[in-house]
């Protein structure tokens, strides 16, 4: 039986890397002792499949991976069993029975939200941020280099990956911008080409950004990759 | 203090930020409250190879079970981040509950080799206390150190208030409730430490001093008045009865060790002369498999690990090896669980084992023939012969491994030319037995490839050759070359240590207590690290010596029997003259049997404690 899986990396756990929390998964279900399929060959490793990467520093509501177990559980019960043998911060919220075969969750998930929290040097009025948030994004291109850890710099354009922005409240704005196979943008990446623009708005602090979850692109909408018509077969 | 969220807001500008975070699962984060006993464990190198020191575990849960205590965990930040603590004054602190050093009672360092030894002074500076014991106050932490270089603390002796000798969990508790006691009468720390000298195995550096002759010798050991002259070394009589934890901390980041860790048995008898761990952790004592089988079920279930490793300074000498690895398989296999090997012999009987356990990853074996000829291995007493060597390797390839990788040392008493000329020798027949395996074997294999890698002997003290001559750096520059020029070519690849770092290895090694100035000056430099080749700076060094007007080669001369050492302060069990037995033995040539297998060699350490050799197969 398979299953879909929303957990969710809080403050304590923010600088733990996608593969840690692989490894970290794999060994709750080993201490729960959960029915886990294997996968074949010499090295046999639980098979778990997991979506988009999640950088290091930062703090998620929604990341999911998809869990193969040889008997059916219910989910209640399984939710409870990962999360009675899992370190704090690390959540498991979710499980949705999932048929074979379908669409992995990295074809699937394409967006991630991001709700970040501006310091300025002055405070600013609601509008006044609005204001600003309209004229970034009514920029054309919106160029920056990106630092790659053992590559060299590359200069790319944010604007194409950010599908929506809104103020949503004072200090508190929303992105939803690309993840996955067809690129990414970083948070850090946004505040440096903001405070470029508006040199008042504070140092980027990785306390200060929530990733409120990584959804599917449909249309106009953001849907989680357990929604009935990405699972119904 | 707490400095959690300084520090949770300024991590992402370091390299591998999960080094200090802690909240692994496992975690023991008790209470912070003021009758408490509040202990940092510190190991003075980076959190993955702290992580995976076997010593500190058994501590930390030893410490915890205790309702008085509590015990936290730090280790040295990488340069990056201890930049970022020094710009944001963010303290030294603990991965459990982000206190700062100086909040706790006691910080206790595990030593476990000499080029770690900057990093404590760093420790200690970054905790915002003075590096030398008599200038910190009353306030801070008693700073106390124990482990495998303990045997020879002198070095060192300026910074660290009290060392533990020997094995601490069979005293450690003892040691801290009586601290207890004596600091709830609010005695200054000087009188503490006097009482503490008191108990066995503690020795309390401030309480002893040396005077000097020339060359580097040492004209006597002092003494105050009512302070024992020698520490000697504890142990736990038992392991069955000893304390293992089974709730092992589960790192994020991949360590050394990232499985259940299953010591299987404790010190070595084989008495290869240059081995320091083989004489200070005598005598060899064995846990039985039941209670071996019970550890790894619940430290299995606890972790979530899917490996378990048998460690032991000799594995395949656990006398019922084959007994306990069969029970290990037939009972864990089921769940994918590997089992290795921390060490293998050099005899066929060894491979064919790791065979049978080691289903998976054929990646590559190691064997350890130490010396390049026959004589030479007699010299050091390692107990192996070159046919021994063929038919291990020639099993290790018929079963499928492609790579192997062969250890030697240089430098070692009485070495010549021919004795490399025997490395050399040794590892093309290795190759050559590979590819001739290679070529008939009808599965596919990979490339045969031969690594040689080469250390630099370096004489340790409370080894038979504690008293033999370090090469000179020009000799072992020679060797290398040597060594280089003969092991090129097709499945062949050597590797060797840093000359300098070895040399400066040999001077702590049997240094004695003027050293701690010269460490001091070449931390305040900046050097850190030194354990890691890229982070080695010998000028920095050269320099330290230079202004302290100290010879490091006098510390690297042949010694006179006669000498006095700085170490024989410490009594570890083995008597001396056992030790100059050996030694002269080895300059015949002269080999020494293993007192589990044959007859004792009257070493001392049985009857020193009173115990009996501990074999769960019985002696032979």
């Amino acid at each position: 039986m398979n299953y879909r899986i929303k957990f969710e990396k809080l403050e304590d756990l923010m600088y733990i890397s996608h593969l840690q929390v692989m490894k970290t998964i794999r060994r709750i279900i080993r201490r729960a002792e959960l029915p886990a399929a294997f996968s074949q060959g010499f090295n046999p490793h639980i098979k778990i499949s997991m979506g988009p990467p999640l950088a290091v520093g930062l703090i998620s509501y929604g990341e999911y991976f998809d869990l193969e177990l040889k008997e059916e559980l219910v989910e209640s019960e399984l939710i409870k069993a990962l999360n009675q043998f899992s370190p704090k911060d690390l959540n498991f919220i979710k499980a949705v029975k999932i048929p074979e075969n379908i669409r992995s969750l990295s074809s699937l998930l394409d967006t991630a939200i991001y709700t970040i929290e501006f310091d300025f040097e002055r405070k600013k009025s609601w509008e006044e941020e609005k204001e600003i948030l309209q004229n970034f994004m009514q920029e054309e291109s919106i160029m920056i280099i990106r630092h790659r850890r053992k590559k060299s710099d590359r200069e790319i354009d944010l604007k194409k990956r950010i599908f929506s922005a809104e103020v949503i409240e004072e200090n508190k704005w929303r992105f939803a911008v690309v993840t996955g196979s067809r690129g990414n943008l970083r948070p850090e990446e946004l505040n440096r080409a903001l405070k470029a623009r508006y040199p008042e708005i504070k140092e980027f602090s990785p306390l200060n950004v929530l990733r409120e979850g990584v959804f599917v692109k449909d249309e106009d909408d953001f849907y989680p990759p357990y929604a009935e018509k990405f699972i119904g077969s | 203090m707490q400095y959690k969220k300084k520090i949770m807001e300024n991590l992402y500008k370091v390299s591998s930020p999960e080094r200090y975070i802690g909240n692994e699962w496992n975690t023991i984060n008790k209470k912070w409250q003021a009758d408490k006993m509040k202990i940092a464990l510190a190991f003075p190198d980076v959190y993955e190879i702290g992580m995976s020191h076997l010593g500190l575990k058994i501590l930390y849960h030893l410490i915890n079970k205790e309702e008085n205590m509590l015990a936290e965990r730090v280790y040295a930040p990488w340069q990056d981040m201890e930049d970022l603590m020094r710009k944001k004054e963010i303290p030294l602190y603990t991965l459990e509950s982000y206190h700062e050093i100086k909040d706790f009672d006691i910080l206790a360092f595990t030593l476990q080799y000499e080029m770690s030894y900057s990093n404590i002074l760093n420790m200690l500076d970054l905790s915002g206390m003075n590096i030398y014991s008599e200038k910190r106050s009353e306030k801070d932490p008693l700073v106390i150190a124990g482990g495998a270089t303990v045997f020879n603390p002198e070095p060192i002796a300026d910074f660290i208030d009290l060392f533990f000798i020997g094995e601490a969990e069979s005293f450690i508790i003892t040691l801290f409730n009586k601290y207890q006691q004596l600091k709830n009468q609010d005695l200054p720390k000087k009188e503490i430490l006097f009482e503490l000298s008191k108990v066995d195995g503690v020795y309390v550096p401030s309480l002893y001093s040396e005077s000097y002759a020339d060359k580097g010798e040492i004209a006597a050991l002092h003494v105050q008045a009512g302070v024992k002259a020698k520490s000697k070394k504890q142990l736990v009589q038992n392991l069955d009865q000893a304390f293992y934890p089974t709730d092992f901390i589960v790192p994020y980041r991949d360590t050394v060790h990232e499985r259940v860790v299953l010591e299987i048995s404790r010190g070595c008898t084989r008495s290869c002369r240059f081995c320091a761990a083989g004489m200070t952790y005598r005598p060899s004592r064995e846990r039985s498999i039941d209670r071996l089988m019970e550890i790894a079920e619940k430290a299995l279930k606890s972790t979530g690990y899917d490996e378990i490793s048998l460690t032991s300074l000799s594995a395949m000498d656990y006398t019922k090896i084959e007994e306990l690895l069969k029970r290990m398989t037939a009972k864990f296999s089921q769940h994918k669980i590997s089992i290795s090997l921390s060490s293998l012999r050099v005899d066929e009987f060894s491979v064919e084992l790791a065979n049978e356990v080691q289903k998976v990853r054929k990646t590559g074996l190691t064997f350890a023939p130490e010396a390049g000829t026959q004589r030479l291995r007699d010299v050091i007493n390692k107990n192996i012969n070159e046919e021994d060597l063929y038919k291990a390797a020639r099993s290790a390839f018929e079963n499928g491994w492609s790579r192997i990788k062969l250890y030697f040392m240089i430098g070692l008493p009485t070495e010549t030319m021919d004795d490399l000329a025997g490395i050399v020798e040794l590892a093309k027949k290795v190759r050559d037995i590979g590819k001739e395996v290679r070529k008939k074997s009808k599965k596919r294999m990979r490339n045969i490839q031969i690594s040689v890698s080469v250390s630099t002997f370096v004489p340790k003290t409370f080894t038979p050759f504690q008293w033999v001559k370090m090469d000179d750096i020009e000799t072992i520059i020679k060797k290398h070359d040597y060594l280089r020029d003969n092991l090129r070519g097709h499945g062949l690849s050597f590797s060797w240590n840093d000359p300098e770092l070895s040399r400066l290895e040999g001077v702590i090694a049997r240094g004695d207590r003027r050293l701690s100035k010269v460490i001091a000056s070449a931390w305040e430099k900046g050097s850190r690290f030194e354990g890691w080749n890229e982070c080695f700076e010998a000028r920095i060094w050269g320099e330290a010596f230079r202004e302290n007007q100290i010879d490091p080669a006098e510390y690297l001369r042949e010694r006179k029997t006669s000498e006095i050492f700085s170490w024989d302060k410490i009594d570890i069990g083995v008597s001396k003259e056992f030790l100059l037995k050996e030694y002269k033995k080895s300059q015949a040539g002269d080999l020494t049997a293993d007192c589990r297998f044959e007859e004792c060699t009257s070493c001392a350490i049985c009857a020193n404690f009173g115990v009996d050799l501990e074999l769960v197969g019985g002696q032979k």
